[in-house]
């Protein structure tokens, strides 16, 4: 399968400060998943996949194209679907209005057609019965799926989500993974999220980036298994852990350097990426 | 200050601001706006825009209260009938510039909702930036069929509301447009505020610097109407070298210009300075058509107009009556006609008149003559005191266009001046006369119009309780105030006579005697008396009556109705002088 994303040596500074630095990487088609902690250059990375900001240095391919060449940026923008991680949404509108509104900038213009679209993506995301109300009335997590819906408009061959499940209960999560494996076939996902277990759930690859770099590449199943024997149990915090915490049976779960004779347990993703930036990282979540 | 250069003041001030802020906003902040795009969603936003326009909460707020204050203003008419242009004039007037200012705020508030919201999500579309100005452009014109719409259910509604009121005429749609084309230049207003000046305050400066433009700077100088966002129909006509049309064509120039400095917040493209140029060009042709001096030529032509206005007027004769008016109003003779012979029939045969002459004439004092005619036109042939009967071009209440007419021939018939004249520019009074009173009678019973039309002024009278005061029998204005001047003096002949650029001059009015508010109402009371027993009180007494020493009370104590009881007994507040009493 070929790369549909091909990213040669992009970097991408604000200010004083280097958020890129000489990334590579080639995305396929299919889920990839996106972590690292905050700053790391992630959102800097989607945001140049969604052509909405152009990267100091290096190249980057797009579906086969350019994000350099006006031409090419707009035949990608109509192939592409993008949710930021931070967005607002015009609280006058209803649902079906906001998302009819991007639909037209996403060029839909016969008026039919186009509003079988909305009424279709906002079924996916499950706000049919809804889609009438003004978005100032609908719970976060209802905002966050409306944000969704329109990025799923026109089937995109490229969907890049930022931090997609922020704001989502968990069962709008487990809502949302059922969304994404039904709209992701044959497309090219690429997915930000902190929710290391959206990535074991969704994900057929993931990147951990970390200082503008990529710190890892593979499958989760491979990023959980860097953690094997780097994780144990035990009555109290042990000399050799980066990070421990007491878990719900009453024990100290413990990742890091294992002593000799540890009682070893299962590494979940979440140790994995843990051990990979770092146990000063306020980004991980604690473990499920 | 020149209007000129406060405008482009206002301009610099947006454009440089503008300037200003985006370098500021780019260095404060993200931003991750793309001009790169296609336009093809132009259409479909436009409708969708235009949807959003219509439905936006201070659009359609006060839609509702212009609607409803307009009609509202039009049905208040007390006595069942209206001027038959009031729908247009409240509604053009009043509705269409509150409109305006608030389609300045819906505008901006639609324009700008995409900052720091949904930018990035709009970023990552293929329509380019400059399709969503243009769609909105576009949409500024979706209040257009909205506001005709509010205009003709105000129109429709005085229609089934009052019985007599007369069908529309062109030169309302004419006066309209230009009212409906400032309420489109209120919408791109605020288009192009949200493009250069992006936050909340901007449309509240810019409704300010729209009010100051067009009230606040330099409103007294002779050009004032350079600039002008709303036609005025008192502007132009024959004694115009500025016809009111290009005042429109101005309006749509300055929509044009507006909307070009809105796309010009997007990169330049070839199109867009050709224009641009196109837009400065027909508002610097129109601006000059409108405010240019005219030449020794058309001056001389104005004049004309006014010191010799037979030589320029459709002239017919009917019996005794001759009748000369300006084009266009041919068809006021045949309202006049019967109300002449309704009056002359009233007066006993030996008195009766061999010939009267109608003569249409201005009155100044509505006229904004262009400066350069008031100047040059000798008043003493514009205005003769030639004993002839001189109704207005322009009649404030259309329910009535006989009445002048009507007035005017009584006022002959009596032995008063008909009309105004130079020496008397407001008149003569009579007040207490039985000629005045008697005068009113004829007039008020020669048709029905023209007894409304007493009636209603006596029923004002009556409601002011002005029965000591100076009150014509002339509907085109307040006398009320013409006849005092500031300062409580007695009238000295000078009244203020308007020029372009609201210049203010020498005034006419049009009834050329004036008698106290006891009169009409008198005169009411004898309308409604035994109408054989008055004919009769006339016949006898005609020359006693039209005598200016009898008394009004003579012609009631003859008739056998005592009007103390109904008009009061105070005092005239007006000494009658020697120079203002009527010959």
């Amino acid at each position: 399968m070929s790369a549909t994303i091909r990213i040669r040596g992009v970097s991408k500074r604000y200010r004083s400060t280097c958020v890129l630095d000489g990334l590579d990487l080639e995305v396929e088609p299919g889920v990839t998943g996106l972590l690292g902690p905050n700053g790391a250059g992630k959102t800097t990375l989607l945001r140049i996949l969604a052509t909405v900001m152009a990267p100091d240095s290096g190249t980057v391919d797009l579906l086969g194209r350019d994000p350099g060449k006006d031409a090419d940026r707009i035949e990608i923008r109509r192939r592409l679907g993008y949710v930021p991680q931070e967005t607002g949404i015009h609280e006058d509108f209803t649902a079906f209005e906001f998302v009819d509104y991007l639909a037209i900038l996403k060029e839909l213009t016969n008026r039919q057609a186009r509003h079988d679209e909305v009424r279709r993506v906002l079924d996916v995301v499950g706000l049919s019965d809804v889609r009438h109300k003004k978005l100032r009335r609908l719970s976060g997590g209802m905002r966050r799926r409306v944000v969704i819906a329109q990025a799923l408009l026109d089937r995109p061959e490229l969907l890049v989500l930022d931090e997609p499940t922020a704001g989502l209960d968990p069962e709008q999560r487990l809502r949302f993974r059922e969304t994404l494996s039904s709209v992701s076939a044959g497309a090219t996902v690429v997915l930000s999220t902190h929710q290391t277990t959206d990535i074991s759930a969704l994900c057929q690859r993931v990147v951990v980036i970390d200082a503008g770099e990529v710190r890892f590449d593979g499958t989760p199943g491979e990023l959980t298994s860097t953690a094997a024997g780097r994780v144990w149990v035990a009555d109290e915090r042990q000399p050799g852990s980066s990070i421990a915490w007491v878990t719900g049976e009453g024990r100290v779960r413990n990742v890091g350097t294992a002593p000799p004779g540890a009682e070893l347990a299962e590494p979940g993703i979440e140790d994995a990426y843990l051990l990979l930036v770092g146990s000063t990282s306020d980004a991980a979540e604690p473990a499920a | 200050m020149t209007i000129t250069v406060a405008f482009v003041i206002v301009v610099g001030v947006i454009l440089v601001g503008g300037a200003l802020y985006r370098r500021w906003d780019e260095a404060a902040h993200l931003r991750v706006t793309d001009e790169a795009g296609t336009s093809r969603a132009v259409p479909a936003l436009s409708i969708f825009e235009s949807r959003q326009v219509l439905t936006h909460p201070t659009w359609l707020i006060t839609l509702a209260l212009l609607t409803t204050l307009t009609t509202t203003l039009t049905l208040m008419e007390p006595d069942g009938s209206i001027p038959h242009d009031a729908p247009v004039t409240w509604f053009t007037v009043i509705g269409i510039p509150v409109a305006a200012l608030a389609l300045v705020v819906s505008l901006h508030r639609i324009g700008t909702r995409a900052r720091r919201r949904t930018e990035e999500i709009e970023a990552a579309t293929p329509t380019a930036p400059r399709a969503r100005t243009v769609a909105l452009l576009i949409a500024c014109w979706s209040p257009l069929p909205i506001m005709v719409g509010a205009l003709a259910t105000g129109v429709i509604t005085s229609q089934l509301a009052y019985s007599n009121m007369p069908p529309l005429a062109l030169w309302h749609v004419v006066h309209v447009l230009g009212f409906l084309l400032a309420g489109v230049g209120g919408a791109v207003v605020g288009v192009l505020l949200a493009r250069w000046l992006p936050f909340a305050v901007a449309p509240l400066l810019g409704i300010v610097a729209i009010i100051w433009l067009n009230n606040g700077v330099d409103h007294l100088h002779p050009r004032f109407r350079w600039l002008r966002v709303a036609v005025e129909s008192d502007y132009g006509g024959m004694f115009d070298v500025r016809p009111v049309g290009w005042s429109a064509v101005f309006i749509v120039g300055l929509i044009l210009l507006g909307a070009c400095l809105a796309v010009w917040r997007h990169p330049a493209r070839p199109m867009l300075f050709g224009v641009t140029t196109s837009a400065v060009l027909v508002i610097v042709a129109t601006g000059w058509s409108m405010t240019r001096s005219p030449s020794e030529a058309e001056i001389a032509d104005r004049v004309d107009l006014l010191e010799r206005p037979t030589a320029h007027q459709h002239c017919e004769s009917r019996g005794i009556m001759d009748y000369c008016v300006y084009p266009g109003a041919e068809g006021w003779i045949d309202a006049w006609d019967p109300a002449a012979r309704g009056v002359l029939s009233q007066v006993p045969a030996g008195y009766r008149p061999a010939r009267l002459e109608v003569v249409q004439r201005t009155t100044v004092g509505t006229y904004p003559y262009l400066a350069e005619v008031v100047g040059a036109v000798d008043p003493a042939r514009a205005w003769p005191a030639d004993g002839k009967l001189h109704p207005p071009l322009w009649l404030e209440d259309e329910r009535t266009p006989d009445m002048t007419v009507a007035w005017q021939a009584a006022a002959t018939a009596v032995g008063l001046p008909p009309a105004t004249d130079w020496k008397r520019p407001s008149g003569c009074l009579a007040g207490g006369q039985a000629r005045l009173t008697l005068a009113h009678l004829l007039a008020g019973r020669a048709t029905a119009t023209t007894a409304d039309a007493l009636r209603r002024k006596a029923g004002n009278v009556r409601a002011e309780v002005s029965w000591n005061q100076p009150v014509a029998m002339d509907l085109q204005y307040d006398y009320g105030e013409q006849k005092t001047p500031p300062g409580g003096n007695e009238a000295t002949g000078h009244e203020l006579l308007a020029a372009d650029g609201r210049t203010t001059r020498e005034y006419i009015a049009v009834a050329g005697a004036t008698g106290w508010g006891s009169d009409l109402v008198a005169a009411e009371l004898l309308m409604d008396a035994d109408r054989a027993r008055v004919d009769r009180a006339i016949e006898a007494h005609w020359a006693e009556l039209t005598d200016p020493a009898t008394p009004t009370s003579r012609l009631t104590e003859l008739v056998g109705i005592d009007p103390a009881s109904s008009a009061g007994n105070a005092a005239p507040l007006i000494k009658v002088s020697e120079s203002s009493a009527c010959p």
